[in-house]
C-alpha cells in the first residue's frame, strides 16, 4: 500500500520532468538550450518513472533490469546530445530548425 | 484505461501518417517515418504481438531509418530544401479504401484462432518450442531462405550499382571521433549480449534469428560511424562467407532433402540442425544489413568525419 503511493508519486514526478522537457523542447530559443531540455528533463523523467515502477516490482531481477535499462537511456541520450550539439557547432552561422 | 491508451496510440499512428505526406521536407518525413515506426511497434506490442513489435521497432524504425537517412544524404545536398508534395487529391480514395476495408471487417469470421491451431498440431512434429520460431524455421522455411536471399541480391546489387568488387572497400573505417568510441566502449558488449539473448531466447519466446541479426546489424552501423577500425581489418573472404552463409545453408538443406527424394527443406528432426541454420541466418543478416547500411556511404563523405548527424 505504501509502496504503492511512493510509486504513484515518483511516476508522477516523472510526468512532470517529461512535460517540462516538452514544454522546454518547443519554447527554448535556440538550439543549444533545446538540446539541454531535452537530455537533463527528460533522463530526470525517466529515472522517476523507472524508480517508481521498482517499488510497484517484487522480483529482484526486474529490478535490476529497470535501473539497467535508466542508465542506458543515460548513455544514449548523452551521446546523441554531443553529436547533435557537434554537428550544430560545426553548421555554418545560419538559424536552422 | 487500456482501451483509452490504444485509441491514443490509433490516433497517434493516423496523425504522423498524416504528418509525414503534408511535412515540408524530406528530412522531417524521414525522422516522422521512424517516430510512426516506433509507434506502430507500441501497437504491436498493445495486440499482443511481441515478435512483430520486436522486429518492427529493429528493422521499421531502426535500421530502415538508417538507410533512409543515409539515401537521404546521398540524394540531397544539406540545407536544400524541398516542397513537399500535396496528395489532397488521394483523401477521397484512401477514405473509400479505409471505408471498404472496415466493411469487410464485418464480414471476417470470429475465428480469432487462425492458423494458430494447425500451428499447435503442428508443434510435435518440431523439436522447437516456440510456435513463431517453429513457423519460420521449419515449416515455413522456404520463406525465410527466399528472404535471406533477397538480402543477399540487395548486397550484391548494391555492389554492382557502386562498382566495387569487394564488400570491403566501402568499409574503410570513418575516422575517429572520442564520444563515439567511448560509446562503443560501452554499447558493443552490451549489443552483443542481447543479440545473442535474442537468438538463444528465440527457441521458446519471442526473439529470433532476424531481431538477432538486426540488433548485432546496429552495432556493425555504430562501428562503423564511429570510425572504429575494426570492421575494415576484418579479412574479405570473412565477410563474403558470413553474408552466404545463411543462405547456403539453407540450399545445402534443400539439396539433401531431394538428393534423398524427400520434399525440399525438409530435415532431420534435430535441434542443433534447426538453430545451426538460425544462427548462420542471425549471422547472415547482420552482415548483409550492415553491408547494406555502410556500402552505401559517398565515398566523399568519410573525409567530413562521422557523427554527422
Amino acid at each position: 500500500m505504501i509502496f504503492d503511493i511512493i510509486s504513484i508519486i515518483l511516476c508522477l514526478a516523472g510526468a512532470f520532468f517529461f512535460l517540462g522537457g516538452t514544454v522546454g523542447l518547443l519554447r527554448f530559443p535556440d538550439n543549444y538550450s533545446r538540446l539541454h531540455a531535452l537530455t537533463k528533463a527528460d533522463n530526470l523523467g525517466l529515472g522517476f518513472i523507472v524508480l517508481g515502477l521498482m517499488f510497484t516490482s517484487s522480483a529482484l531481477p526486474e529490478i535490476i533490469k529497470m535501473g539497467l535499462i535508466w542508465l542506458l537511456a543515460l548513455v544514449g541520450s548523452s551521446s546523441a546530445c554531443y553529436f547533435i550539439g557537434h554537428y550544430i557547432y560545426r553548421l555554418p552561422s545560419q538559424e536552422e530548425e | 484505461m487500456a482501451l483509452l491508451l490504444d485509441m491514443l496510440v490509433a490516433f497517434a499512428l493516423v496523425a504522423t501518417a498524416w504528418r509525414i505526406m503534408r511535412s515540408p521536407g524530406h528530412f522531417q518525413a524521414v525522422v516522422l517515418f521512424i517516430t510512426f515506426g516506433l509507434l506502430l511497434s507500441l501497437a504491436w506490442a498493445r495486440l499482443h504481438s511481441p515478435d512483430i513489435a520486436l522486429a518492427e521497432a529493429a528493422v521499421g524504425a531502426g535500421l530502415a531509418g538508417v538507410l533512409l537517412l543515409d539515401t537521404l544524404r546521398a540524394v540531397a545536398p544539406p540545407g536544400t530544401v524541398k516542397a513537399g508534395a500535396h496528395f489532397s487529391w488521394l483523401l477521397f480514395p484512401c477514405l473509400l479504401l479505409a471505408g471498404l476495408l472496415s466493411l469487410s471487417i464485418m464480414h471476417i469470421q470470429p475465428d480469432i484462432h487462425g492458423l494458430s491451431r494447425a500451428v499447435a498440431a503442428g508443434m510435435q512434429a518440431t523439436s522447437l518450442e516456440y510456435p513463431v520460431t517453429a513457423v519460420l524455421l521449419d515449416f515455413r522455411g522456404y520463406d525465410t531462405w527466399l528472404e535471406l536471399g533477397v538480402l543477399l541480391a540487395a548486397v550484391l546489387g548494391l555492389l554492382c550499382v557502386r562498382r566495387k568488387n569487394s564488400i570491403r572497400a566501402p568499409l574503410l573505417p570513418a575516422p575517429a571521433e572520442p564520444v563515439g568510441r567511448w560509446l562503443i566502449s560501452i554499447l558493443l558488449p552490451i549489443i552483443i549480449l542481447v543479440g545473442g539473448f535474442l537468438l538463444w531466447l528465440g527457441a521458446f519466446a519471442p526473439g529470433g534469428a532476424f531481431q538477432a541479426g538486426v540488433v548485432w546489424a546496429a552495432g556493425g552501423v555504430l562501428l562503423w560511424q564511429a570510425g572504429h577500425p575494426s570492421l575494415g581489418a576484418l579479412p574479405v573472404s570473412l565477410w563474403r562467407v558470413s553474408a552466404v552463409l545463411g543462405f547456403a545453408l539453407f540450399w545445402v538443406l534443400a539439396a539433401a532433402a531431394l538428393i534423398r527424394n524427400e520434399p525440399m527443406l525438409t530435415h532431420p528432426q534435430a535441434k542443433g540442425w534447426i538453430l545451426a541454420v538460425e544462427y548462420a541466418a542471425a549471422l547472415s543478416i547482420a552482415v548483409c544489413l550492415t553491408s547494406l547500411a555502410i556500402g552505401g556511404q559517398k565515398s566523399e563523405v568519410r573525409g567530413q568525419g562521422s557523427g554527422d548527424r
